[in-house]
């Protein structure tokens, strides 16, 4: 068990590696250098240069790299050049966001399409596995962009039952309860809606296992118990049915970032998309080397939980 | 007496009567037929938008009918706030998304499709090095790097079609590696490679078949994920430059300039949903109906 | 309605099962597992089930535990419990039986043991829901019941997963789940089908054993009469969901009177004979339970079948000689089988 755990541990560490690589490559490989983007106007060769030298872009590749690499292992992020702001407070203030709505859109998906999946599978072919199905098929096929607008419209504007555009989802000044009570209300409709193709997807595997799990053996065992039906569902059925879910979540939270920029727009919050969107034409190559690693550090260590979780909920993983 | 259903009692039993039970064939069914229609439909208008009887998507009409007219009979749903005739920036979009998803399905398809089955055939260091790097890819922030590309290259669509394209890559080779590894285990491969096959060959001739069907829904569903974010980028205003119509920009048009121009709100976002209903839902059927052994990915 | 039954009258019957018939709804018509089977069963007695796939062994055990899916199958007739009707009991009712008062024991232990579930608290489980117990007295509970059956290290393996436990294991441990609350009535399926030859004598001990201490009565439902020939008290054979014989085990073998339990015992391979002895396998094969003809449902396999036996369909009936053994035969056999005489020899 440790063993495999190691393994996924080293191998989470070298994406990771792999990810900065293609990333500071993929900058370097862009047209356009930071020195021109920063010096506008007054671009003139001679500053150019001089300004390369000071930021130390003319140094050989790997050399920057690595000078790259050891600062951020001691903590150090860099500054933006171009805003002059060390980018980890960049960073720091923008993560928030974008960690709550990816947090509250998956508590979401598994609060609704795990019920639903169990129940649905319990009788599966009759009219709440029938509904539920078509139900979340059509929400996926309405992309996130699409939803947000109309439900914005909708329920921010036409029935202001919810907070508009802009409303800030980490209010100062307030007392705790009054400061959590406005980001829940803030952040319920864009993490409703980011969590949608989750459902979709998570409803349907889960409840594609439980019907072939409802069929196992060991389930008429524990009806011979005398179990109770919920108890069969939810204790008996339920895990050995949750592995391909856990597996597809690792790659359904990485898909989510897209459908994430797009909604920090359309609310007005200011994540890192926002300072991505505003880092990439700048060439700001040490706040894009910060959001991406920081992003790609994230989505490997979701993925390793997520490995640990399922280890622990199925045994037969780690130990067959 | 609400108890889950269990059929293996009922499956036992049933099995022990000697008689063959009756061959179900399931009809692809109605729905299956609508959706491939809308399908078809897309892909004549996109292949032959130039001949239809369409407006210039383009042409500006700013005396008549002006700017965000209703439907009427020379603008069948009406113009926008530029005053272009939104029916035929719809069916040029619809050219945008196909031409897009397609090419960057094939991208897709044939890299990783290739790459999935020679790498899980072979195995060893090729197999755990190129499967690190995909999985790299997959957990890479992929918006960075369209974003970036599309700033920095330029805003066309074969720049878009590529790192759609590439992006989409991961995702298909680590199915269609883990579709090959069930394969390759089979026995009619041991049986090929002791006869002294080549590994192309045995690729080819053996599990190249048994993988196709998977390819064939595993590309339909790659079509609707990129037509969904060429959706979502030119939203951003990341996708072909204006004013090329994508589905997405006309809604990003809805958006910000016409807030009451009820087709441009609605039309653009129900072809994107009818166009991701129909490939889902058709991908699915085939699934279905092709591999009813589904590997326990 | 059976008139068996080992000693009506001195203690009420802890079975009793009353022209059951158990149909399923199948898209090729109703198709009947079981077919109007009656019999008693005493506390403390054994029984065995014997008949080939598709006699509706397994689907009468189930049957009487109402453990079949529930919208395409219908029960009727009468399972009475200690005086409690079983069939068309509420849910409740049912589920307090289960487990607690009749368990059963399956057949295939791989896949009858939750694979993410430590068997210890597999075990537990059972305690927890009939007996309320905390879940520390459970557990201790659960250790001494593996080692009841015969698992050593009884306070490790009960933190093993089912995966890492041979099958002979297992079954144990299916058994101590089945023992865990002290039922009257052991319902076991096959249980040693599927194991090692070597195992499975080890098991059918082990039953015996806890039978024996419990006071239990079970019913044994094989294929195998090897099985049934030392370890029960009364053997019943069915086929195509019909009782055809129903005696005092010895008595079964020493006078088969139903052609059919006369081909099954023929076609046991025996200790005594040469090596390469052709086994006498019966002709054709199981009816269709979907459609049945008239008559016999084992005519077209009998070689002594005649007319009648075509036309119509024998009741169960005791022997006139020996009230204690039923068969359904129109032309049952005359003469007692010699059990020590090679094959063949049998008379009619």
């Amino acid at each position: 068990m440790a063993r495999y755990l190691l393994l996924r541990l080293v191998t989470l560490v070298c994406v990771v590696f792999v990810i900065t690589v293609f990333c500071f490559l993929l900058i370097h490989l862009m047209p356009g250098d930071p020195a021109t983007a920063i010096l506008q106007t007054s671009a003139t060769p001679q500053a150019r240069h001089a300004l390369d030298a000071y930021l130390g872009l003319n140094r050989p590749l790997p050399l920057q790299y690595w000078t790259w690499l050891v600062n951020v292992l001691h903590g150090d992020l860099g500054t933006s050049q171009y805003s002059g702001l060390s980018v980890k407070s960049i960073i720091a203030s923008s993560y928030r966001v974008d960690i709550e709505l990816v947090l509250y859109s998956q508590v979401i998906a598994f609060l609704v399409s795990v019920p639903l999946a169990i129940y649905a599978a319990r009788r599966d072919g009759g009219k709440l596995d029938q509904s539920a199905t078509t139900i979340t098929f059509a929400f996926y096929c309405l992309p996130a962009f699409i939803l947000i607008l109309w439900l914005v419209q909708l329920l921010t504007l036409t029935w202001p039952i919810l907070p508009g555009v802009g409303s800030d989802p980490f209010p100062t000044g307030l007392p705790l309860w009054d400061a959590v009570l406005t980001n829940l209300r803030v952040m319920l409709l864009p993490s409703a809606v980011l969590a949608i193709g989750s459902i979709a997807v998570y409803y349907r595997l889960l409840r594609n296992e439980l019907v072939v799990t409802l069929r196992e053996e060991f389930i008429i065992v524990a009806r011979s118990k005398g179990l109770t039906t919920n108890r069969i569902l939810w204790r008996h059925a339920l895990r050995p049915s949750s592995v391909t879910l856990l597996t597809s979540m690792g790659n359904n939270i990485a898909l989510l970032i897209v459908g994430l920029f797009v909604i920090e727009d359309k609310m007005g919050f200011n994540g890192l998309g926002t300072q991505l969107v505003n880092a990439l034409p700048n060439k700001d190559y040490l706040t894009i080397l910060g959001i991406t690693l920081v992003t790609a550090v994230t989505v490997v260590v979701v993925n390793f939980v997520i490995d640990l979780i399922t280890m622990f909920v199925d045994p037969r993983i780690a130990r067959a | 007496m609400p108890e889950p259903e269990s059929h293996e009692a009922l499956d036992a039993a049933v099995e022990e009567a000697p008689a063959p039970l009756a061959e179900r064939r399931d009809p692809m069914g109605a729905t299956f037929w609508v959706c491939m229609g809308w399908l078809g439909l897309l892909a004549v208008v996109a292949v032959f938008a130039k001949y239809l009887p369409l407006q210039d998507p383009n042409a500006p009409n700013y005396l008549d009918p002006g700017a965000n007219a209703g439907p009427s009979l020379g603008h069948l749903l009406g113009t926008d706030a530029l005053t272009r005739d939104i029916l035929s920036r719809l069916a040029y979009g619809a050219r945008i998304s196909l031409v897009i998803g397609i090419g960057a399905t094939a991208i897709g398809i044939g890299i990783g499709g290739s790459l999935g089955m020679l790498s899980a055939y072979v195995r060893g260091r090729f197999d755990a090095g190129v499967s690190l790097v995909m999985y790299s890819g997959l957990a890479f922030p992929a918006i960075i790097a369209v974003i970036a590309v599309i700033s920095f290259w330029g805003r066309s669509q074969w720049h878009v079609i590529l790192v759609l394209g590439l992006f989409s890559v991961p995702l298909i080779f680590r199915l269609v590696r883990a579709a090959t590894l069930s394969c390759a285990t089979k026995e009619y491969v041991t049986a090929a490679k002791s006869q002294g096959a080549t590994a192309l060959r045995v690729v080819a001739r053996d599990i190249f078949p048994n993988v196709a069907p998977s390819l064939v829904v595993y590309s339909v569903f790659t079509l609707g994920g990129v037509i969904a974010t060429e959706g979502a980028l030119a939203f951003l205003g990341f996708s072909v430059l204006p004013p090329t119509p994508s589905w997405g920009t006309l809604i990003y048009d809805a958006s910000n300039d016409a807030t009451t121009n009820l087709p441009l709100i609605f039309a653009p976002a129900i072809a994107i949903f009818l166009t991701l209903f129909s490939l889902n839902y058709v991908g699915e059927r085939f699934r279905r109906r092709y591999e009813p052994l589904e590997s326990r990915l | 309605m059976s008139t068996s039954g080992p000693v009506a009258g001195s203690h009420p019957a802890l079975l009793s099962v009353g022209d059951l018939r158990t149909s399923f709804s199948t898209p090729r018509g109703t198709l009947v597992a079981v077919d109007g089977v009656s019999f008693e069963l005493a506390r403390g007695e054994t029984l065995g089930v014997v008949g080939e796939s598709g006699s509706g062994k397994t689907v009468l055990a189930r049957s009487i535990l109402g453990l079949l899916p529930g919208a395409r199958t219908t029960i009727e007739g009468s399972v009475r419990f200690d005086g409690d009707e079983l069939v068309g009991a509420s849910a409740q009712a049912m589920r307090a039986v289960r487990g607690a008062r009749i368990s059963m024991v399956f057949q295939d232990p791989m896949s009858s043991l939750n694979p993410v579930h430590r068997v210890g608290n597999q075990i537990a489980e059972a305690l927890r829901v009939h007996l309320k117990v905390s879940r520390r007295v459970a557990r201790e509970a659960a250790i001494g019941l593996l080692a009841q059956v015969g698992i050593p290290s009884p306070a490790e393996r009960a933190r093993a997963y089912p995966l890492q436990l041979s099958g002979g294991m297992r079954q144990r441990v299916m058994i101590a789940i089945a023992l865990a609350c002290g039922p009257e009535l052991l319902l076991a399926d096959e249980p040693t089908t599927g194991l090692d030859v070597t195992i499975q004598a080890q098991i059918l001990d082990l039953l015996e054993d806890q039978r024996r201490l419990r006071q239990m009565a079970m019913i044994l439902v094989t294929h195998d009469l090897g099985v049934v020939a030392t370890r029960t008290d009364r053997v019943m054979v069915m086929y195509a969901g019909r009782v055809v014989e129903l005696a005092p085990t010895a008595r079964l073998f020493e006078h088969v009177r139903m052609p059919y339990t006369e081909g099954l015992l023929g076609s046991m391979p025996r200790l005594d004979e040469p090596s390469h002895t052709r086994l006498a396998a019966i002709p054709g094969r199981p009816p269709d339970l979907v459609t049945r003809p008239a008559g016999c449902a084992f005519s077209p396999r009998c070689p002594y079948a005649t007319a009648q036996c075509h036309a119509a369909s024998p009741p169960l009936v005791a022997d006139p000689a020996d009230p204690d053994h039923l068969y359904a035969c129109w032309h049952p056999i005359a003469a007692a089988r010699d059990l020590h005489a090679p094959r063949g020899a049998d008379a009619r």
